[in-house]
């Protein structure tokens, strides 16, 4: 399973954070793999709406997550803005960011030892 | 318009009804249906307003007059992490502090933000009719963001990695309620230009709040916006600066402050609901430099001058610019006299950023 994760807007556009993250399952532990396929069966992925969460007038500062799960011959596109509301689509976003966020810690401590 | 699959979305969910009756009539089935959903529930201030003044005895009977000049109506709510909004209420009008970080600098900030308005401008909360204040705090998991949802202000908690706590700075609390007020004056539309303007207002009067609270004059002011929110070991020192565009942060995660302070660096995207929270840094440099020019307490002259412009009829929803900078320039010879200083002083923001309002004045009076 292969997703495709994009995060924009919020209190401020931060160039770093809006980098799209491709994350495959084959390359997750089967712990993590086997978490996201949870996380994407719950939320019942395929079947979501391409849009999730309604956006009130004169709304501002809220952020927006692109979300593309491919698995096999099957692929789904959804878009979620704030708040996802849905507890199982918050649920995947939450293991998307944390995925993101390991990778920054990741960067973070590499360039402390010195690495490029 | 073209729009990648994935972003289609942003195209309508906040333009306004008229443009969604539009697209209901004559869109895509796909847009039609959105645009429909979009339109079945009035999310507006004034229908806040209006239940609100469905239920009024019990309320008022215990808390006072509720629409009382002056008076602050604040309950501040808890969304135990989860996204549920408003959440539980854990501190109302009058209560004593709760011990609780996240909520107590949200109850002293929606204060210091309603004084503001009240003390200096006076006016009388987001509606200027005493509109209760609402804002639900620990909103989401290691949530790295604050928001207005159209009717309330929503505070994550960072997750101390990049960001920390987003009620840890005052003007980000005044930047959120200021869009309430926006929205209430001017329905500023929350894409390209006309959003960079709404943006730009939330950040000069989240400014002007902490500026007030500090007691600072135009020039002893740090103009940051968001001071402290970053987390250690992010490089940088807040979320934007109104002073030097673009050099409030540069990290090798986050990236480099995007903003720009002068026409010519316009930056034209579909990312941001088109650059909303990049280009703002060109009219936030504007204001920077006509108040240290005006000099004094920015809030008095040069945040009164906005604040007139931004109760002006003549601002439509769509404004961009060009016309809110003439409308600036306007309102200062309203006010303080068409050659005055002060009017001098906006013409001059609005130049050293690439608009000359003189000669948009000029072509506005040939016939
Ligand atoms: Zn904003």
């Amino acid at each position: 399973m292969r997703i495709e994760y994009r995060k924009e807007g919020g209190i401020a556009h931060l160039p770093g954070l809006a980098k799209p993250l491709t994350i495959d399952t084959a390359e997750l532990t089967p712990e993590q793999a086997a978490e996201l396929e949870r996380l994407v069966e719950q939320s019942a992925f395929f079947s979501l709406p391409a849009t999730v969460g309604r956006l009130k007038r004169g709304a501002a500062d809220y952020q927006e997550y692109h979300i593309q799960v491919t698995e096999g011959d099957r692929s789904h596109a959804v878009q979620v803005v704030d708040p996802a509301g849905a507890e199982a689509v918050a649920a995947l976003i939450d293991f998307l960011d944390d995925r993101q966020r390991e990778a920054i810690i990741k960067s973070r401590a590499a360039r402390q030892r010195g690495e490029p | 318009m073209q729009a990648s699959p994935g972003h289609r979305h942003s195209l309508y969910c906040i333009v306004p009804p008229y443009v969604l009756r539009n697209i209901a009539r004559s869109g895509k089935r796909e847009l039609a249906d959105a645009a429909l959903n979009t339109l079945a529930t009035d999310d507006t201030i004034r229908a806040l307003r209006a239940g609100r003044a469905a239920a009024p005895a019990v309320v008022s009977s215990a808390r006072g007059t509720l629409t009382a000049e002056g008076v602050k109506q604040r309950t501040i709510f808890t969304a135990d992490n989860t996204q549920n909004l408003p959440g539980r209420p854990v501190r109302l009008e009058g209560d004593a502090a709760t011990g609780d970080l996240a909520v107590d600098e949200a109850y002293d900030g929606l204060g210091s933000t309603y004084d503001f308005f009240w003390e200096a401008y006076e006016r009388n909360s987001i509606d200027d009719e005493g509109l209760p204040l609402n804002a639900t705090v620990h909103f989401g998991r290691r949530y790295n963001n604050a928001f207005w949802n159209g009717q309330q202000m929503v505070f994550g908690d960072g997750d101390g990695v990049l960001f920390n706590r987003f009620t840890i700075a005052l003007d980000v609390i005044g930047h959120e309620l200021t869009h309430g007020v926006t929205e209430d004056e001017a329905g500023l539309i929350y894409f390209f230009q006309s959003g960079a303007l709404n943006e730009s207002m939330s950040d000069v009067f989240g400014s002007l709040i902490k500026q007030r609270v500090r007691n600072q004059t135009a020039d002893h002011a740090d103009w940051l916006i968001g001071e402290g929110l970053l987390a250690a070991g992010v490089q940088g020192v807040a979320l934007r600066s109104m002073k030097a565009p673009g050099t409030a942060f540069d990290d090798p995660d986050l990236g480099k402050d995007p903003q720009p302070g002068h026409m010519r660096d316009y930056v034209n995207t579909m990312q941001d609901n088109g650059g909303v929270h990049i280009n703002s840094g060109i009219p936030n440099k504007a204001f920077y430099v006509a108040a240290t020019s005006i000099g004094g307490y920015a809030w008095e002259k040069t945040g009164r001058i906005w604040y007139e412009t931004l109760r002006d009829s003549r601002l439509r929803e769509n404004t961009g610019f060009r016309r809110f900078a003439r409308l600036t320039h306007m309102t200062a010879g309203r006010l303080y006299g068409p050659t005055s200083t002060e009017a001098k002083a906006v013409r001059d923001g609005w130049a050293q950023v690439g608009i000359n309002v003189a000669a948009l004045a000029m072509e506005a009076g040939r016939p």
